[in-house]
């Protein structure tokens, strides 16, 4: 098991900058999630690391010597395709003994170390079959296995449970976790599908057009998004962000929306001086709230202001309401039926703990 | 409504398999032809109408195998034997000892009677004219000779013909095994890398190059028979088996190419990236990784390749003599003077037939999934 260490790393098909400046710390042991919406250079990041693409300029370490120079089979690297994960004409067994044979180990030692990794990703049943004989899940098993046999330095993962259906999915996700807690070895493991990202990552990834957005660990990167693409991209239902104006009047502070001026969120009076330390731009300022921050309640309350109903969407647990306030039209959970009807009159406020405060010219936080 | 469809299906499907069994019936009527003809007697192969029921004969098939001449028309001459056979019959002694006058060797029956006439007389000459011609015809084959012969010799007596020498058609199909077994597995193999290279890596002017390697068989072959043959004779490789190998070769390579890049580029990239990444080179990932599952599509290739090489004829005709000569251009060489004996060429061809049959029939499970160029996914 190893470090990572990308630094400035650049990658380009030719003209097109695919990535940008890229550097990326993953400790031993790590899982590390690449998250981000399709086509942002989370693959191509991958194969930079296994050595199946050249860099333009910049360094990859692993364990602290760099291999960007290096052919991909001196690495010491596994990896785990989305699709074609497996060798189609080799057997369950074959294709998990395919890396061992190439460094040669004896035959009896080939098959006690498949049976070994066999046992753990509990495939023991399927060891003689071929791959056009497998289920979506036990292929990714078994590709898996054969990551994991020959005990690489680290893992990378595409997209391995992209093509599985929901139910697999998240019974593989738990076995996954808790194999990377078994064996302990540094991941890298690239997704878009942002539940399996939270749900797996020691730390998550966020990149966007080849830059990347913001490290951090899934809770860091939820409650503290760095830019307006994270705080967007991360969290479903997307987080409000709403135009606004901003001002300390004595012991409050007031938060406008809408053109008219009229709607006003009062806070305490600390959120000024936060974002009077910060500079910030009265014209460019947006906040940034995630539904389940919006409080709503049905009778007229004391500092809520007054919203419409406009579309209510039943999930279940809870129900995701829009609500028109002014010309802003702004998501909130709730508890499932508890606004009853479209057109209804309600009252909201926002939860002054989870207020997020953004510059909308250059997009990054203010990190209120 | 679900129950008229599939009457409706079922109706097509019926349609289908008649059409199919009628295309399979009019393709095996060439086929049904040249083999009945193969062992059908010289006059039940040329018979108008067509003889349907025949005596079935293996003439045709010892023909191939035999150089022959034409037998000899009957000699005449008086010999001893002569003499003695017409004494046993109870010819008077005077006779006996004018006829042995008449000792010269005659070529026809009507110059042999003339001298017989001349010798007896007329009165006698008509009572034993009959029985010393019969004793004094040397036929060709001897009753003796005939007698010893094997049952082949007799068949080629019995069809006017006596056997000379075996006929090197064995050597022929050898060189044509030999020829076309070597120059397949060279233009696949050669095509299978170059289809590789070209399917994985970057070309400069990738296109052009492809397209110039399909142009070379875009020319009709005999255009460049004469120069050919001038630079074989040049170079020394007329009559060579090196020299058809070669040419084979090349004339296959084109197709091979593109038929196996078509092949090779189904196959994903990311097998032989897991292979790199698993600790093979590029050259084992290629060993390991695309040839096993590229075979379907060689073995299919090599069907084509093989069939264009067993069937040439224009360029082993030119450029071939004995030596080298494949079985094509020596097959029609047994036409010879007179009528063309369609049995012999009828037999050497069904012979011809079976190692192409052959080769197919053992390759029919890639060939099925082969020729479908990958339209059925895994
Ligand atoms: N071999 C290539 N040649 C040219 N452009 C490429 C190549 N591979 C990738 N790209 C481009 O690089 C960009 C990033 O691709 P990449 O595959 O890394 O995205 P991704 O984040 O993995 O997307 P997805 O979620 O769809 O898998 C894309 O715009 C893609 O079109
Ligand atoms: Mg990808």
């Amino acid at each position: 098991m190893a470090t990572i260490r990308l630094s400035n790393i650049v990658k380009r098909f030719g003209p097109l900058e695919v990535i940008k400046q890229l550097n990326l710390d993953i400790k031993d042991r790590e899982f590390v999630v690449l998250l981000g919406p399709s086509g942002c250079g989370k693959t191509t990041t991958l194969r930079a690391i296994a050595g199946l693409e050249e860099i333009d300029s910049g360094e990859i370490a692993i364990d602290g010597q760099e291999v960007q120079a290096l052919p991909a089979r001196d690495r010491d690297i596994a990896f785990v395709f989305q699709l074609f994960a497996l060798y189609p004409h080799l057997s369950a067994f074959d294709n998990i003994a395919f890396p061992l044979k190439a460094a040669g180990v004896a035959k009896n030692e080939i098959a006690a170390k498949v049976k070994e990794v066999a046992s753990v990703l509990r495939i023991g049943s399927i060891i003689d079959h071929m791959p056009s004989a497998m289920s979506g899940g036990d292929m990714q098993r078994v590709a898996m296995a054969r990551a994991l046999v020959r005990d690489p330095k680290a893992m990378l993962m595409d997209e391995p449970m992209g093509s599985l259906d929901a139910k697999l999915r998240e019974e593989l996700r738990t076995e996954l976790k808790h194999l990377h807690i078994e064996t302990g070895s540094t991941t890298v493991y690239v997704t878009h599908d942002q539940v399996e990202a939270m749900s797996m990552g020691d730390k998550i990834a966020v990149m966007d057009l080849g830059i990347l957005q913001q490290i951090g660990k899934p809770k860091e990167v939820y409650d503290n998004p760095a830019n307006v693409f994270v705080a967007q991209f991360i969290g479903s239902p997307v987080m409000n962000l709403v135009d606004c104006q901003c001002d300390g009047n004595g012991d409050v502070t007031h938060v406008v929306i809408g053109e008219r001026h009229v709607d006003r969120f009062e806070f305490s009076k600390a959120i000024y001086e936060k974002l009077k330390a910060k500079d910030f731009n009265q014209k460019s300022l947006a906040v940034g709230i995630r539904p389940e921050a919006v409080l709503v309640e049905r009778q007229p309350t004391n500092g809520y202001i007054k919203a419409e109903v406009d579309d209510i969407e039943p999930l279940g647990p809870y129900d995701i309401v829009d609500l028109k306030v002014g010309d802003d039209v702004m998501r909130a959970s709730t508890r499932s039926r508890y606004v009853e009807r479209e057109g209804q009159e309600v009252w909201i406020h926002l939860d002054e703990n989870r207020l997020h405060f953004f510059d909308t010219v250059s997009g990054e936080s203010l990190g209120i | 409504m679900a129950a008229v469809v599939s009457q409706r299906k079922k109706l097509a499907n019926r349609i289908m398999i008649a059409a199919v069994l009628v295309t399979t019936f009019i393709m095996l009527i060439p086929i049904y032809w040249i083999a009945t003809t193969s062992i059908k007697s010289f006059s039940d192969a040329v018979a108008v109408p067509p003889k349907i029921f025949f005596q079935p004969e293996m003439t045709g098939l010892v023909k191939v195998f035999t150089k022959r001449t034409q037998l000899r028309a009957p000699k005449y001459k008086i010999t001893d034997q002569t003499l003695e056979s017409l004494e046993a019959d109870g010819v008077p002694g005077d006779v006996l000892v004018e006829l042995a006058a008449v000792g010269k060797l005659y070529r026809t029956e009507s110059q042999f009677t003339d001298a017989v006439n001349e010798a007896l007389g007329p009165e006698r000459a008509t009572d034993y004219l009959a029985l010393v011609v019969r004793y004094a015809t040397i036929s060709d084959p001897t009753p003796e000779k005939y007698a010893d012969a094997r049952w082949y010799e007799k068949l080629i007596y019995d069809s006017g013909e006596k056997i000379l020498r075996a006929s090197p058609y064995p050597n022929r199909l050898w060189n044509s095994v030999l020829i076309s077994i070597v120059s397949t597995v060279l233009s696949v193999a050669m095509g299978t890398l170059t289809a590789y290279g070209f399917s994985r890596f970057r070309v400069k002017g990738e296109k052009d190059w492809l397209f110039f390697i399909l142009s070379t068989r875009m020319l009709p072959p005999l255009v460049i028979i004469v120069p050919l043959f001038l630079m074989y004779r040049a170079v020394g490789l007329i009559d060579t088996h090196l020299g058809l190998i070669i040419l084979y070769t090349a004339f296959n390579l084109s197709f091979s190419v593109w038929l196996m890049k078509g092949f090779i580029d189904e196959i994903p990239v990311e097998y032989e990236e897991a292979a790199m990444i698993d600790g093979y080179t590029r050259f084992e990932a290629f060993r390991k990784i695309v040839i096993p599952q590229s075979v379907t599509g060689m073995a299919a290739t090599a069907v084509f390749c093989f069939i264009t090489a067993w069937n040439e004829y224009a360029f082993a005709l030119v450029l071939t003599a004995r030596r080298a000569q494949t079985a094509p251009p020596f097959i029609p060489s047994q036409v010879g003077s007179g009528l063309p004996d369609w049995t012999a060429i009828a037999a050497g061809t069904v012979l011809f037939l079976i190692p192409v049959v052959i080769f197919t029939f053992m390759l029919r499970n890639h060939l099925l999934r082969g020729v479908t160029f990958g339209a059925i996914r895994k």
